[in-house]
């Protein structure tokens, strides 16, 4: 099949015009001029046209047509060119006299591509035809990649195609699709070559084509992305069979399915590839030949996630985030001490979303950059509102993504607000995670040593959740170490407090205080005070609580 | 005579047909050509027959043949008749002696061919 088009790259032969014009003398002129270039075919009228295309047809690269000629006229011949299929991609320039508007438009109609005007003018008429025929070969050349040669599955826009012609002559059946793609292809081609990559994908794709019961029909839509169309199943396995994977040329290779379920005809193939695609996302990363369904949570979370890209921007102009303070008490006395800085997002139709949502689509897009200068500057903001209407003035603490890192900028911004909303600087506290001082500890270690040099205190956040190192609690320039919630959760349940005892033990070595978060009882709150905590977070205390509810708060004392 | 000198006495515009066809070769050999071409004769053979349809498409077909050859006073008699014989187009052809036309047509057509055969023996 792949072999029926023709290469190009092969075809320096001269290509042939098909001449139709009825006066002798007008159409050799026209083949005179023709022939500098091209071969010419000439026939004297449509119907020796219409001959003229079944008799050359393969070998045919373009018609230039006369309109007005006895027995079959031009627009004749259009017609039933254009009727007959073999003759699609056949170009036809039409050859009218300047004062026929109204023919170019019937041409036009019946299917012509081009026109000349008459008297024919050598150059244009060449130039005319040159084009002609190379935008059609162009096209010619974008047609071939029909078939994927590696594969020899359907190329992406092919398949999307059969799918849906598929779908259409089948309105009654039910189908799902399956898209797959190879865990690490890059670094598979790259360690192993291109040539075994191919041969992988072959191989690949002829054991997915077996192993997928019902397959239907099977596409190439990426690089190493495969789509296929099957009959529908009741209940798709969770991992694929290990037959997939046979005799391939390039060992341990790992794939990931993604299932959308009950194709609807209503939805693009493309978008439909899409959707099985983030499916198969969902379960990258992981181990084995796991397949994973497209459903409507993860529609609607797609949607949702979606939603917040492209209304994060008016949000934060049309102050839809709003920053909570969540109370942080000493220990001992009971005394607030501080309160950290919660950003909360109150969307106008979709309502309350969840930071744990937001925050990492923010922390990917970099828009957590300017949600954490908005939160900073909300935070002096707040501080110099105490000041003024005389509340116990307490610090406050922000987080810092990783991001914020990146900018070498930021102590002297925040250090610019600071001073610009007249905030002491000791007043406002710095929190960031561990993951942030991973990615980039040079740069994080030097930049808080300059924010704590400019007066700001530091807090490392989350310890003790995730991986923590030891290490980074000797490198980092900290102030406070803040325990993560999730180690009181487990201390709760299992009665054994002996690894918050030890940390808050570790903490005072290295000459940090220690907040615990995630304090809910008064049972939790005395055990970690006696364990020598400094501060406490949690529930105990206060829930975060917006601006107003804060500072009635700070006013009860 | 040369193709210049063959223009200049039919009334032709030669920088015209330079750019339509490559070479002036070219040119000589279907001005030659054109002593076969039957537009003109057969338009005026349709007008004295009566019909004007025939008429029409054979004036039409010779303007063309005129305008590719740079024939201009041949190519704007034809024109001419073409116009008024159009059909759609009865004003023009009441205000239009479409005999005199055809006359005019057909002597110069003959003065045309008197000229392109001396040009041809000469050549």
């Amino acid at each position: 099949m792949m072999n029926a088009h023709n290469d190009l790259s092969q075809r320096t032969v001269r290509r042939k015009v098909l001449v139709v014009e009825d006066n002798d003398l007008n159409r050799e002129m026209l083949c005179a001029v023709l022939e500098q270039q091209f071969d010419t075919i000439q026939a004297q009228d449509g119907f020796a046209g219409l001959d003229a295309l079944a008799e050359h047809q393969a070998e045919l690269s373009l018609v230039l047509l006369d309109v007005y000629m006895p027995g079959c006229d031009g627009f004749d011949f259009l017609r039933s060119m254009r009727a007959d299929s073999r003759f699609d991609t056949l170009p036809v320039i039409v050859a009218t006299a300047s004062d026929s508007v109204d023919d170019e438009l019937l041409c036009l109609k019946l299917g012509a591509n081009d026109f000349v005007l008459k008297p024919y003018n050598s150059e244009i008429i060449m130039n005319r035809v040159t084009n002609m025929i190379r935008l059609r070969e162009s096209a010619a050349i974008v047609n071939q990649l029909t078939w994927d040669e590696t594969t020899g599955l359907y190329s992406r826009e092919l398949f999307f195609r059969t799918v849906e012609d598929f779908l259409t002559a089948n309105p009654d059946g039910e189908y799902d699709l399956v898209c797959s793609d190879i865990d690490g292809f890059s670094v598979l081609s790259d360690r192993y070559g291109s040539e075994n990559c191919d041969e992988l994908l072959r191989e690949l794709a002829r054991n997915l084509s077996d192993a997928i019961p019902g397959c239907i029909a099977g596409g190439r839509i990426g690089a190493d992305a495969f789509a296929f169309l099957v009959e529908h199943r009741q209940a798709w396995p969770a991992e694929a069979p290990q037959e997939a994977l046979d005799n391939l040329p390039v060992p341990n290779v790992s794939l990931k399915f993604g299932v959308v379920e009950h194709v609807d005809r209503a939805t693009a193939v493309s978008i439909a590839c899409n959707r099985a695609m983030r499916a198969l996302e969902t379960v990258k990363g992981r181990h084995g030949l796991l397949v994973a369904p497209y459903d409507d949570d993860l529609h609607q979370r797609q949607e949702l996630e979606q939603t917040i890209r492209e209304t994060m921007e008016d949000a934060l102009d049309g102050l839809q985030f709003e920053v909570y303070y969540q109370p942080k008490h000493d220990a001992k006395t009971g005394t607030i001490r501080g309160a950290e800085a919660l950003v909360r997002w109150s969307h106008p139709t979709i309502g309350f979303i969840s930071p744990g949502l937001f925050i990492p689509i923010f922390e990917r897009n970099g828009f957590i950059i300017k949600l954490d200068m908005f939160v900073w500057e909300e935070a002096c903001k707040e501080i110099k509102r105490c000041e003024d209407r005389g509340l116990p003035t307490i610090p406050i603490s922000v987080n810092a993504s990783r991001l914020d890192f990146d900018n070498p900028d930021l102590p002297e911004r925040i250090c610019e607000l600071a001073d610009r909303h007249g905030i002491d600087h000791a007043f406002l506290h710095v929190e960031l995670t561990e993951s942030a001082y991973a990615e980039n500890p040079d740069t994080v270690v030097r930049m808080l040593g300059e924010m704590k040099s400019l007066g700001f205190s530091t807090e490392l956040d989350d310890f003790g959740a995730g991986y923590s190192s030891l290490v980074s609690l000797n490198m980092l320039p900290l102030d406070i170490m803040k325990l993560d919630m999730s180690m009181v959760r487990q201390a709760t349940a299992t009665g054994d407090f002996r690894i918050i005892e030890s940390t808050i033990k570790l903490a005072q070595v290295l000459g940090l205080k220690t907040v615990v978060e995630g304090i809910e009882t008064a049972e939790e709150a005395q055990r970690v005070t006696d364990m020598g905590c400094d501060l406490i977070q949690g529930y105990y205390y206060s829930k975060p609580l917006n601006r107003d509810d804060f500072e009635e708060y700070l006013k009860r004392g | 005579m040369t193709i210049e000198e063959l223009y200049d006495r039919i009334g032709g515009d030669l920088e015209g047909v330079r750019k339509r066809l490559p070479s002036d070769d070219l040119i000589a050999r279907f001005i030659v050509r054109f002593a076969d071409d039957e537009s003109c004769a057969q338009a005026a053979a349709a007008w004295s027959e009566g019909d004007e349809a025939s008429a029409f498409e054979a004036a039409h077909k010779a303007k063309g043949v005129c305008a590719n050859l740079g024939l201009s006073k041949l190519w704007n008699i034809a024109n001419d008749i073409t116009e008024a014989l159009r059909p759609g187009n009865s004003d023009v052809r009441a205000t239009t002696d479409v005999d005199a036309l055809v006359k005019q047509l057909a002597s110069e057509h003959a003065s045309t061919l008197d000229a392109i055969r001396e040009f041809s023996a000469s050549a």
